[in-house]
């Protein structure tokens, strides 16, 4: 905090003309920080990269933000300045100068000091590398009072336009986030909550961000951080899952204290306090599974804070076991219950406890699985021969080309050809020196041509699928025409209909499949596919897959024992 | 015939209508207005099924339909819940509505898009850059709101690509008439460019709060979007993910919704007593067995569905002349207009011998007239009344399989209930591969006569509540069906009740048992009476007919080889000079008659691995030298001069450009036939055998080498013929 400190007094007294914030953590509340530290202090824009992809919009947006004019719909959305000023750097330099010179004819008493704020500085580099460097100087070609800021994750090393055309900055690093400053961040936003009046004047229960929570807020976002640092220490990410637990963490409280003022509806107001240190090691006990569950299905949005936060809302029964039932009308039945469970404590510390682990651990994954119980296995939603066809592509791409004829190869000669893997596997026993070879699997998948694939697909459907030979059987099929003398001769047939180059075709257009050539080559035989990323190169969910269809898929592995 | 040879004929109308050149243009006893009556027909046939399954498909689709706009109406107030205020969010996240729709079925999103307003719809080609894309969104809400205004840009003020200029507008709006939410629906996002998405959708964000949008996500592929391996999750960056509020909803689809609608469609029971509504052809096991093998291992879409069931329908239609029946008796039995044109439809001599056939397979009163012919006036009207006779005879035949059928998934599922194997795994629900199939003769058999066995074996009680269940069933049919039912069982009910109280009850109880699984037995027997029984099934009934699914779904390289190899097969009968002539035999032409390109394939499959093109050429020249001779001694018969030509339309690729040249090359030849004739004939054979080459090659036949250039490689070995 420190440096941004540093740098939000250097902007009030004496900017320097181009400063670099890295921040490889948490750029975005970086540059809230400063934004909040700035208000009013300064005249400043903040832009981004991305928002900004041409050199017009770009422009538009600083001229815009700093002149602090909203374009309206019933002018047709002019800019601010009256020139032309979007059309290159020069204009842009001139309606700048414009601008500054009429902000201090506004106010004559003191010079106006303009500052802008870019995000992501990095993207305007891929977009528009021409314009970086001026943007740097951007005080010196204007000669105006004014300091450009760019903060981003990457260093500047890495972004400078080359030829050292930009000038060099004033260079801030801002440290990895410690404990301390995200527990600081949270409580800030606490208080801004608890101030919040809208919320204040909704109701006269009091709410989750009530002032009198402060010293418990605390004391959650302290677990809460110490469950989550080993894993991210980005603030927002903390406020994030905090925002979707803490209500339901302080529920209970609420919910007693209503219950109070309900049976108290003739006296005098209940006062709303804070509750003991007792309630509060209760609420944590009860708690604390949930935090790392929590963290494992917001942290990658698994789903999101609000649906989160409803579903996981403690039932009542789950809350009595624990003693958090906490109205007076209940508390005499629960003080025996609790009784009973210090007994058990008492009794066998160590074995109690742990099966209570146990089961707090049980409740934490059955959470999590009924959350993601919609969740549709490949195999349910998949067409048989796409099922194969998947199987067939992840095969094609985890073994070498070589290997496909002695592990599909039928035939007069199949002994001979059986034999030479074991020798191979043999050699490969001896330490070899040279390079290590990576195996496959950590290579990820390796495109293979269609041709291949179908032809594995024919040698999986002819060995795998009696299911498709009996159906044709039964069925007086046109097909059966057609003499199949030699075998795997009708697999063959099968294997080339029109469906199956469909279903490739569909797999592709689900991106399961991924074809690595472009498009518009219309000649078939050196299409490439590979697996697409995720479920279809997963080996277990292409086991999976197998299992269902029967298919031995570890024998046809060839670099077994890498796949573990 | 798994090939058709469409010819090409320009940019022709008949494009339009790719019907007409499989409709076999005369079928024997037809009708003289026959194939227009089969259409209307088979339209009218078709509307009314496409309609029942898009009506059930609605029912199907309807909850989620609901799920999903309610989720997009809460969006924006969703957050801030009674019971769970959450407002300490860092920074405002765009509501997400991901749809995992893997049948990817337009239907679906058509009707969630008929209950929203301002939507804007993007589509992967809008997407090609973020420009496009940002203008695409831009335009796409105004145009929404104003078809008629669009925002004009100039130098002087946003650019139209500009998202502020959306936020503008949105202000801009009246305070009461304001849209509460702008919706962007984005069809078939898998097909999106990620690195446009990622930063469209993190521009968007930076508006969130203050311009509503919510984006409606359609994915096709199968995971459900709250699982870590799907689509969303596996290719966008945690950056983009966390300015989402993924909501995600999975539509209902594969196996499970086609099996719902099959049986809702082909087998349950019509829930009307008259029949009036149901399908107007019966689909028959063959169909439906394709139909369960097709969705099971190729597709189970709702559109193969939709397209197989049409198939069925049209070659119904179009193979048997009879089914312009369909069409002219009606279920409500003659009405006058009806009759009337039935019979002017039958009155015409031209329809004699249809008159005939439908006689023959009625054998109606055969005694009142030894000759159809002479009088037709007297027995037409026999016969009009024959027809309705047989129609709802068929009518009550198939109601009767569909009861049976009904019947016997009633006690196994009361038997699965109480814990019990029930009929069999076949009969298990959730299993769409085994779609039983009401006619299907043998199993049938088996499992009505395992029935009885199971009845018998049941314990009082057991009866007892399946009596109830039954009885129940039986209250609610239609008229004509629940009379004889009622009075079977009424009985019984009524004696199991004083059998309670006797004291020797048991033996009664046996033999009360026996009864009624004798009784069962017999009723489901004439039930499932195979439906072929009847008079004219044929006309309403598909039957054991295969279905033809070499057209839709045929095997390319057997096709493709096959043309190759039989050309005649597939385009022959355009030459009937060839055809007629005294070279044709059994195992195919000759190989001089056949087009050049066939010509080589067959010198390609004699060959080896690698082929030389010099020797290859040489084998062709030799052909075509036949070929030559043969033609000098046909010229003077017929003055037939272009067959080659002609004929090499035969294989399915044709090429219909060069067939003029050819003709002109010929005539050249004719011209001067003296002078260099044997050079301009080698080098027309070179030129065509090195286009046969070229097409070969296209075809996929041929890879080159770099290191002998004059050979090439097979690609295709051991072709069965």
């Amino acid at each position: 905090m420190n440096s941004l400190n540093q740098v939000v007094s250097l902007l009030e007294l004496s900017p320097p003309p181009f400063i670099f914030i890295n921040d490889p953590i948490a750029p975005k509340f970086t540059i809230q920080s400063l934004l909040i530290a700035l208000q009013n202090k300064i005249r400043l824009v903040q832009i981004d990269g991305i928002s900004c992809f041409t050199p017009r919009l770009l422009y538009d947006t600083i001229l815009n933000g700093l002149s602090q004019h909203t374009p309206s719909w019933d002018d047709g959305c002019k800019n601010w300045s009256e020139e032309t000023s979007n059309d290159s750097m020069d204009s842009f330099l001139r309606a700048l100068k414009a601008l500054h010179a009429s902000l201090c004819t506004a106010n004559s008493e003191q010079r106006e000091r303009l500052a802008l704020v870019i995000e992501k500085p990095e993207r305007l580099k891929e977009r528009m590398p021409d314009l970086l460097a001026p943007l740097t100087r951007l005080a010196e070609l204007t000669r105006i009072d004014l300091s450009v800021v760019l903060v981003s994750e990457v260093r500047w090393e890495d972004i400078r336009p080359p030829l050292g055309a930009a000038i060099d900055p004033y260079y801030v690093d801002i440290p990895v986030p410690t404990k301390e400053i995200i527990i600081e961040h949270l409580v800030k936003v606490f208080e801004k909550n608890s101030s919040n009046s809208e919320l204040a004047s909704t109701s006269t229960t009091p709410h989750p961000y009530d002032p009198a929570l402060q010293q418990t807020y605390k004391h959650f976002v302290h677990i809460l951080t110490d469950v989550c640092f080993l894993y991210t220490n980005d603030p927002h990410e903390i406020q994030y899952i905090s925002a979707a637990r803490w209500p339901g963490f302080i529920k209970p409280i609420l919910d007693a204290h209503r219950m109070n003022v309900e049976a108290a509806e003739d006296e005098d107001e209940v006062e709303f306090e804070r509750p003991s240190a007792e309630v509060l090691l209760r609420l944590t006990r009860h708690f604390k599974p949930s935090l790392s569950l929590a963290l494992e299905q917001l942290y990658p949005r698994l789903t999101n804070a609000v649906d989160w936060a409803r579903a996981n809302v403690s039932d009542a029964a789950s809350l009595a076991k624990d003693g958090l039932i906490l109205g007076d009308a209940v508390m005499d039945d629960e003080e025996e219950e609790e009784d009973t469970v210090n007994e058990m404590l008492l009794s066998s510390p160590t074995r109690s406890r742990s099966s209570r682990r146990i089961q707090e651990k049980k409740a934490a994954q059955d959470l999590s699985s009924s959350n993601l119980k919609d969740t549709l296995p490949l195999s349910a939603s998949l067409p048989r021969l796409s099922q194969f066809i998947l199987v067939a592509a992840y095969i094609a791409s985890v073994n070498p080309v070589k290997s496909d004829l002695r592990l599909f190869g039928r035939g007069a000669d199949e002994k001979k050809r059986r034999r030479r893997p074991a020798k191979r596997q043999m050699a490969n026993a001896k330490p070899k020196s040279g390079s290590v070879k990576i195996p496959q699997r950590f290579l990820g998948p390796s495109p293979f041509p269609l041709e291949r694939l179908i032809a594995i697909l024919g040698a999986l459907v002819e060995e795998n699928d009696s299911n498709a030979s009996e159906v044709n059987d039964s069925r007086n099929n046109p097909s059966d025409l057609l003499d199949f003398r030699i075998a795997g001769e009708r697999t063959d047939y099968e294997v080339t209909r029109v469906g199956v180059y469909a279903s490739i075709a569909q797999l592709t257009s689900l991106r399961l499949l991924v074809k690595t050539t472009s498009a518009d080559k219309l000649d078939g035989l050196s299409a490439m596919f590979k697996c697409g990323s995720g479920a279809p190169s997963s080996y277990e969910t292409i086991l999976d897959l197998a299992k269902g269809l029967g298919v031995p898929l570890p024998d046809l592995i060839w670099d077994n024992a890498a796949m573990g | 015939q798994t090939v058709f040879y469409i010819p090409f004929k320009g940019d022709q109308q008949q494009d339009a209508e790719p019907l007409e050149p499989l409709a076999p243009p005369n079928l024997p006893f037809d009708l003289p207005n026959g194939p227009e009556l089969r259409w209307d027909a088979y339209k009218a046939a078709w509307s009314k099924c496409s309609n029942q399954i898009q009506t059930l498909l609605h029912q199907l689709y309807e909850p989620v339909v609901s799920e999903v706009v309610e989720k997009i109406e809460l969006a924006y107030s969703g957050g801030y819940d009674k019971d769970i205020p959450l407002l300490a969010l860092p920074y405002a996240e765009i509501p997400t509505i991901a749809v995992a729709n893997p049948t990817s079925d337009a239907y679906f999103l058509s009707s969630i898009v008929s209950q929203l307003h301002l939507i804007a719809h993007l589509y992967p080609s809008d997407c090609a850059n973020l420009t496009t894309a940002m203008k695409a969104i831009v335009n796409g809400f105004l145009f929404v709101s104003h078809p008629a205004s669009t925002f004009r840009s100039s130098a002087k003020t946003l650019a139209t690509y500009d998202i502020n200029v959306l936020l503008a507008w949105y202000l801009a709006q009246e305070p009461d008439t304001k849209p509460r939410r702008l919706i962007l629906l984005l069809h078939d996002f898998e097909q999106f460019d990620p690195g446009v998405v990622q930063d469209m959708f993190y521009i968007c964000s930076q508006h969130v709060p203050a311009l509503p949008l919510i984006l409606l996500i359609s994915l096709s592929s199968p995971q459900s979007p709250s699982s870590p391996h799907s689509y969303l999750h596996v290719t966008y960056p945690l950056a983009t993910l966390k300015l989402l509020r993924i909501q995600s909803v999975v539509v209902p689809s594969g196996p499970k919704i086609l099996e719902e609608v099959v049986i809702k469609t082909f087998v349950d029971l019509p829930a009307d007593v008259d029949l009036n509504d149901k399908l107007d052809i019966v689909l028959g096991p063959a169909v439906l067995e394709y139909l369960t093998e097709y969705a099971t291992r190729f597709n189970h879409s709702v559109p193969a569905l939709l397209s197989i069931l049409q198939l069925a329908h049209l070659k119904h239609f179009l193979t048997n002349p009879l089914t312009a029946l369909v069409s002219l008796v009606h279920h409500v039995p003659l009405t006058t207009s009806d009759a009337s044109a039935l019979n002017t439809t039958l009155r015409n001599p031209a329809s004699a011998a249809f008159r005939n056939v439908l006689t023959h397979r009625l054998d109606f009163c055969r005694s009142d007239s030894d000759d159809t012919n002479s009088d037709q006036d007297s027995s037409l009207p026999a016969l009009i009344r024959a027809l309705h006779a047989a129609h709802i005879q068929f009518r009550s035949r198939s109601y009767a399989i569909r009861l049976a059928f009904s019947l016997l998934q009633g006690f196994h599922e009361f038997l699965v209930e109480r814990g019990y194997k029930g009929l069999g795994t076949h009969w298990g629900s959730g299993n769409s591969t085994t779609t039983p199939t009401p006619p299907r003769s043998n199993q049938a058999a088996k499992d009505i006569t395992y029935t009885r066995t199971l009845l018998r074996k049941l314990k009082p009680e057991e009866l007892r509540a399946y009596l109830d269940v039954l009885i129940a069933y039986l209250e609610g049919m239609p008229n004509g069906w629940r009379v004889e039912a009622d009075e079977a069982y009424g009985t019984y009910d009524a004696v199991e009740m004083e059998l309670d109280m006797n004291g020797d009850g048991a033996e009664k109880f046996r033999m009360m048992n026996e009864d009624l699984a004798e009784w069962m037995y017999n009723y489901l027997r004439t039930l499932t009476q195979p439906i072929g029984n009847t008079p004219l099934w044929d006309v309403w009934y598909t039957g054991s007919e295969v279905f033809p699914s070499e057209t839709l779904n045929p095997s390319i390289r057997a096709s493709i080889v096959a043309g190759l190899l039989r050309p005649e097969d597939f385009a022959a009968p355009a030459e009937p000079a060839i055809a007629g002539s005294a070279s044709h035999s059994e195992d195919g032409f000759p190989i001089h008659t056949l087009p050049d390109i066939s010509i080589l394939f067959h010198r390609y499959l004699e060959s080896g691995k690698m082929i030389n093109v010099y020797d290859w050429f040489e084998s062709f020249h030799a052909v075509l030298n036949v070929q030559r001779r043969e033609a000098k001694a046909k010229i003077p018969n017929e003055g037939e001069k272009k067959f080659p030509n002609e004929k090499r339309k035969g294989n399915e690729r044709a090429k219909n450009l060069n067939s003029d040249l050819d003709e002109d090359e010929d005539m050249d030849a004719q011209d001067n036939p003296d002078s260099d004739s044997e050079e301009h004939q080698q080098i027309l054979i070179q030129a065509r055998f090195i286009r046969a080459l070229h097409e070969l090659d296209f075809l996929g036949f041929i890879k080159h080498t770099r290191r002998r250039p004059d050979h090439v490689l097979r690609t295709v070995f051991e072709v069965g013929d």
